[in-house]
């Protein structure tokens, strides 16, 4: 199939009668010069558009690489409903010998909102660290429902993430997904993902490296909006992977530093997973949901026990861990509290594994 | 290698040749209308510049992408089209630019049978020209300087290589085989850090009925022309890159494809330029 332009598209939909073959006559969007208006991604041009009195996301492709049916067979076992649909063959574009063809297409309700990677410029626009916590918390809640599922997205970055007007967040563009026994078709976009991760051998562990990116670079921007200064113009968000794996990245080295003066354990650890030689990221999951849920509960009159897995330590009861190994050393609780370190700073934690400044010297343990 | 995508601080370059010698005045049949090649070589052009600012909107705006120019050779001698100082123009700068519209009313046969008319617009970025001689050799010699002063600006040094296109429907007026070798091969020994330039050549169909070849692969075969068999030869060999959108047109074909293509009609034109462009796409 010869690729299709964004201007062929275009023309279907200004004039879109006879042109689909289930949707009618689809109203679509315009730009301030009528014609219809289109928001383009790397494969694919996206209008707005309005059939049968629903709204949708009507999905073009552009390079004749179209969609994978399979794949989209899987996520309406998992998304339901509301998941996109694949169109065979659906609009009729027109080359410029005149002769028509057919194209797949590919329909999603209409999701209001921005995406994250608009909410993230304007909050980093007007310095709003408090926005950008907000983001972060609600990135990592999203985040954690994905890791924790069977399948993975693929290509995870702010502008596959709409922030919904009650600011909930939701994933778009799942032409990458994989499912349990199906082979990724595509690796991730290289400002997200892991300089490792590679078609056909990435599996579920490719969302790790985006999620642990996008979520270290939401927590150290709502500490210092003003480190994105330097990045702004890049279509990354704050750090550059590769760098980053090589240890060569000045930003993230601040950023460590920052994050162990201020006892930010979970952005400690989520930056010094940037740096990892693997692309599957252990214990991803467990150190956000720390950063959004919190500690598992401590039960009353016990005082958590330190434990050390991988070099790093953290707190259990029973056997059970409450706290994920985030900290460089802890010692033993007395009186509900512990001492910590991070990157050579002291802090105490709590039985809620929150930190606060410490007060006294400390033997590491 | 050719694996950079390409972002605002990796940007990419098009670079297009235009033959608009006196040939060119040849009357064809394009978008419905009668019009000189040169004209509708124009149109395909608009198009293409069009379409590369449109696939570069995003949800906040257009992002400079890409670095164009156009340059255009004739009996004027070489010219560069899209910026009257010479050299590339960024998207963002084009995007600016109050540039009228040109409006094409195009009969267009529904799949049930019916027939409508459509309108088609785009941007008048280049004015056709035909005139005079072919002076291809001074045109490659130009875009070899442009390419290396582009590679080798330090905020380029980790971009897609450019990518040089030049459209023609003749043979050079101003050197032999072995001169135009060497112009191309300038090009294409332009490098960034992600690999050399890449130089495709296009030769327009100077009649109906041609048998046209684009990209051959291993298994296809030029014409034995020996202007096909020279062009081939000036052209790159495209990297692993291209071989989805290709495959994607013609499933049979196998790689290494070759960046050329011979007695292409004009209608193929836009398909090969859309082509030759999406070897590493934004974002």
């Amino acid at each position: 199939m010869k690729p299709t332009t964004i201007a062929q598209y275009s023309e279907s939909l200004a004039s879109p009668e006879g042109l689909f073959r289930t949707l009618g006559e689809p109203v679509c969007e315009r730009d301030p010069y009528g014609d219809p208006a289109a928001v383009t991604g790397g494969r694919a041009a996206v209008y707005r558009i309005t059939a049968g009195g629903r709204r949708y996301a009507l999905r073009c492709y552009l390079h004749g690489c179209g969609p994978d049916g399979a794949l989209y067979r899987k996520l309406a076992g998992v998304l339901g409903p509301e998941a996109p649909r694949l169109l065979r063959e659906e609009m009729c574009v027109f080359d410029c010998d005149g002769r028509s063809r057919w194209c797949d297409v590919v329909i999603a309700p209409w999701r209001e909102g921005r995406t994250l990677e608009y909410e993230i410029r304007r909050a980093v626009h007007y310095r709003d660290g408090g926005r950008l916590a907000a983001l972060a918390d609600r990135f990592d809640r999203m985040a954690l429902g994905l890791l924790r599922g069977e399948w993975a997205h693929g290509d995870l970055k702010p502008s596959n993430i709409i922030v919904t007007p009650d600011g909930g967040m939701e994933p778009i563009d799942f032409d990458a997904a994989w499912f349990p026994g199906t082979v990724s078709r595509e690796a991730g976009t290289p400002g997200y993902r892991h300089p490792l991760t590679s078609v056909p051998g990435a599996g579920k562990y490719i969302d790790d490296y985006p999620v642990a990116m996008i979520s270290a670079s939401l927590r150290t921007l709502a500490a210092d909006p003003s480190a994105a200064a330097d990045a702004s113009a890049a279509d990354g968000v704050l750090f550059d992977p590769l760098c980053a794996v090589q240890g060569a990245s000045q930003a993230c080295r601040t950023a460590v530093s920052d994050a162990a003066a201020r006892g930010d354990a979970v952005l400690y650890t989520l930056l010094a997973m940037l740096g990892s030689p693997d692309p599957q990221l252990p214990g991803l999951a467990d150190y956000l949901a720390f950063g959004t849920e919190g500690a598992l509960p401590c039960p009353d009159g016990q005082e958590p026990s330190p434990f050390v897995r991988g070099g790093k330590w953290g707190c259990a009861v029973g056997g059970r861990e409450i706290i994920p190994p985030l900290f460089d050393s802890v010692t033993e609780f007395r009186g509900g509290e512990a001492r910590v370190t991070l990157g050579g700073h002291t802090h105490r934690i709590g039985r809620d594994g929150k930190t606060r400044p410490a007060v006294e010297p400390h033997t590491d343990r | 290698m050719y694996s950079s995508r390409i972002t605002r601080t990796e940007r990419a370059a098009i670079l297009i040749l235009c033959d608009r010698s006196g040939s060119m005045s040849e009357r064809i049949r394009f978008l419905g209308e009668e019009m000189p090649k040169s004209e509708a070589v124009a149109v395909i052009l608009d198009m293409l510049v069009d379409e590369t600012v449109n696939r570069s909107r995003r949800e906040d705006g257009l992002r400079d992408y890409f670095d164009i120019a156009v340059l255009g050779y004739s009996g004027c001698g070489v010219q560069s089209l899209l910026s009257p100082e010479g050299g590339f123009s960024s998207l963002g700068e084009l995007y600016r630019r109050d540039i009228p519209f040109c409006t094409h009313h195009v009969a267009r046969t529904l799949p049930g049978g019916r027939t409508v008319t459509s309108v088609i617009r785009h941007r008048r970025w280049i004015e056709p020209l035909a005139s005079g001689d072919t002076p291809m050799c001074a045109a490659l010699e130009e875009a070899a300087r442009m390419t290396a002063a582009w590679c080798a600006r330090r905020a380029n040094r980790r971009s897609f290589p450019p990518v040089v296109i030049n459209i023609t429907d003749g043979e050079a007026s101003d050197a032999d085989p072995e001169m135009l070798l060497r112009a191309a091969a300038r090009i294409r020994e332009c490098s960034t850090a992600d690999g050399n330039a890449l130089l495709l050549n296009i030769h327009l169909a100077g009649h109906a009925g041609c048998a046209p070849v684009s990209f051959p692969g291993s298994g296809d075969e030029l014409p034995p022309v020996r202007y096909a068999e020279l062009l081939a030869r000036m052209s790159s060999v495209l990297p692993e890159c291209y071989d989805p959108l290709i495959v994607a047109t013609r499933p049979d074909a196998v790689p290494p494809f070759r960046a050329v293509g011979y007695d292409c009609p004009v209608d193929e034109l836009f398909a090969m330029l859309t082509i030759g462009t999406a070897g590493s796409v934004p974002g």
